[in-house]
């Protein structure tokens, strides 16, 4: 999965997913904090209610101890409700609280601490107040029948502290639980696509030859259609290639059956007509234009493949490639009064497809030898121009019209006399191959240079 | 100088091919459908099939499979309108000895029928045949045209050489290589003298040069 996270399926995915988990998480944590969090607040209120109760206990010792008789008198306030003992045990058992005692409504224990004795109030039941900047919560003990209301107050801060506890105690699992289904997400989408990355190299092995239907049985049935798709695709472009290369066949046959017997009659005639005579001129000139008939179906034929072409790549050897087209047209060309010669490094590799590259070569050299009426070497050089691997031809031809090179090889034909569509051919191939053809005139005397220019 | 089936469907194209096989001094069988010539080829034993591929009842390539079944050694030549190279590879897969495309020349096609005759007389792979000569490595003798042509031996060997390679450039190196076991020294244009004889002895083309290429035989 190269490029951005963002743009690619896998990546969209995930972070869609780990945004999900996140926000799922982070939630769970914030209801989790929050049952806790009121869980603690309910048990520190127990706490402070059974704070209270202690105390009444503490302090029920001094009742009882009293004479029974005065119980009945409610109006006095007790001097001493609680003993220095009790005052100090109660405190150290949790120094955080501060507690006062009312009896008669007038305070007979007061907190330890002057600021929280100005906001303690004689009221029963739970409260919250400020100590500054700190808020307190208090509860209040009403004893009716001993006249007492029993105030223990805590600072909230006790509480926030504890839940903070609490929280860091979450936070860390909860940081490690994202964290892991991050990477466990990444894996298994990784994993679900793999399909996906098998699909797209499986197709971008293939070359433009290889258009038989996909055969992938390990496929998830996701992928199913997308893959019946493609089989559609291929098919249809197979189906239309197979056509027009059948059509073409048809076309070959059709046209090359009855010039193959003009021409074997004409030849038979020619032999049996006396030298000189006007009817060998005849026979000469109408076996020339079977010749030039055939030779232009050949030509559109070799054009209508190339339209209809799939272009493959493969390590070629220019060397042997240009030996290969120089031998077949080696001995016509003898007759014709031309040679040649092959100009190239020891190694001449290039990657390309063969079939284009040998159509133009073919063509442009059959043009020459067609141009070289007067003999003379046609030369075939395979070098480097500028950076990038040429194949040269040059011939001791006429050359060409200046003006009318830059449309000699259009597919108009070509401008010198006697030529068909060789160079219209020849460029159509090199633009199949996706080079360049140049068409210059030799600057060393008459003929033409054509060059081909490879694709990088 | 032999019996000739020729399997073409078009008429006026089998009775030109018929005309121009007889003038060439063979007598022609015509068959116009693949199951003409399967039958044809039980009762004759012909010197050489010319097939037409392009046939109405049989595919001309199964045509071709069917006579090298029933008949391994009878050459075959594959005349057909089709020039891609992916279906000449097919033809000769098939068991053709030769490939023709149309329209043909009567010099070509008379030359190929005596090519494939000789190699049928010849001794297997002993029998080298291009263009008009025919040269047995067994005997040492070449013949052109079937009359004898003296060679000395160095110009035999470098005219094996050329003919097992024809249709394709062999370098002034390699062919100087063929000579050496038999010279310890060679002068520098022993080549060039005995290539120069053999043009004189056999045709003036039967080898064509070409700078940086070397010499060859063409098909």
């Amino acid at each position: 999965m190269k490029g951005a996270i963002g743009s690619s399926l896998t990546g969209a995915l995930y972070v869609r997913t780990l945004l999900l988990v996140a926000v799922t998480g982070m939630l769970m944590a914030g209801v989790l904090f929050a049952i806790v969090r009121a869980d603690i607040n309910q048990r520190a209120d127990q706490q402070l209610i059974t704070a209270t109760h202690v105390l009444h206990l503490l302090m029920r010792e001094e009742f009882t101890a009293e004479d029974p008789k005065s119980r009945t008198n409610h109006d006095t306030p007790y001097r001493r409700l609680l003993s220095e003992e009790d005052l100090s045990a109660f405190r150290a058992s949790a120094a955080w609280r501060q507690f006062a005692v009312f009896h008669f409504g007038i305070p007979a224990v007061r907190p330890t601490r002057s600021d929280v004795e100005k906001g303690v109030a004689a009221t029963p039941g739970f409260r919250t107040f400020d100590v500054g900047d700190a808020r307190w919560r208090s509860y209040g003990l009403a004893v009716p029948e001993q006249r007492l209301l029993i105030v223990v107050a805590e600072p909230m801060q006790v509480r926030g502290g504890l839940i903070l506890r609490v929280g860091e105690q979450l936070a860390i699992p909860i940081m490690l639980l994202i964290l892991g289904s991050a990477v466990l997400l990444w894996l298994t989408l990784r994993r679900g696509l793999s399909a996906v990355q098998q699909l797209s190299a499986t197709l971008a092995n293939r070359s433009a030859a290889e258009l038989e239907a996909l055969h992938l049985p390990a496929m998830p049935s996701d992928l199913a259609p997308i893959i019946a798709a493609l089989n559609g695709l291929l098919e249809r472009v197979r189906a239309a290639i197979e056509h027009e290369q059948a059509f073409a066949d048809q076309a070959a046959h059709q046209l090359r059956t009855p010039l193959a017997a003009l021409k074997v009659r004409a030849q038979l005639l020619l032999r049996r007509a006396p030298p000189e005579s006007e009817e060998h001129a005849a026979l000469s000139d109408l076996l020339e234009s079977v010749d030039r008939g055939s030779d232009t179906i050949t030509q559109m034929l070799q054009l209508a493949r190339l339209d209809a072409a799939t272009l493959t790549r493969e390590r070629v050897d220019l060397r042997e490639l240009a030996g290969e087209v120089i031998a077949d047209r080696a001995l016509f060309a003898a007759r014709a009064g031309a040679d040649f010669s092959l100009t190239a490094p020891a190694v001449a590799i290039a990657s390309t497809d063969p079939t284009p590259l040998r159509v133009a070569l073919a063509t442009i050299i059959d043009n020459a030898v067609e141009h070289a009426a007067s003999g003379g070497t046609i030369d075939v050089e395979i070098r480097s121009v500028g950076g990038r691997t040429a194949l040269v031809v040059r011939d001791r031809g006429p050359g060409m019209d200046p003006e009318r090179l830059s449309g000699a090889a259009g597919r108009d034909g070509d401008s010198r006399p006697g030529g068909g569509l060789g160079l219209a051919i020849a460029r159509r191939a090199v633009t199949v191959l996706g080079g360049e053809l140049l068409l210059e005139n030799r600057d060393d005397g008459p003929g033409l240079r054509a060059t081909i220019f490879l694709p990088d | 100088m032999a019996r000739l089936l020729l399997v073409e469907d078009d008429a006026p194209l089998g009775r030109g091919m018929r005309a121009a096989l007889e003038d060439a001094g063979h007598a022609v069988d015509w068959a116009r459908t693949g199951e003409e010539a399967l039958l044809a080829c039980r009762s004759e034993a012909y010197g050489v099939i010319l097939l037409d591929l392009g046939l109405p009842d049989i595919a001309g390539l199964a045509v071709l499979r069917e006579l090298r079944d029933k008949n391994r050694l009878v050459p075959v030549i594959v005349i057909t309108a089709q020039d891609r190279i992916t279906q000449r590879v097919a033809g000769l897969d098939a068991g053709a000895d030769d490939y023709l495309v149309k329209p043909l020349d009567i010099d070509e096609l008379a030359a190929r029928v005596r090519a494939q005759l000789r190699r049928r007389d010849g001794r297997g792979s002993d029998l080298l045949v291009a263009r008009d000569v025919a040269l047995d490595l067994g005997g040492r003798t070449v013949r052109l045209r079937d009359r004898p042509v003296a060679l000395t031996a160095k110009e035999f060997r470098i005219a094996a050489l050329l003919m097992r390679r024809a249709g394709r450039f062999v370098s002034k190196a390699e062919l100087e290589a063929a000579l050496y076991d038999q010279d310890q020294y060679i002068e520098s244009n022993t080549v060039e003298v005995a290539i120069s004889a053999l043009r004189r002895k056999l045709d003036k083309d039967f080898i064509v040069t070409a700078r940086g290429l070397g010499y060859m035989v063409a098909k």
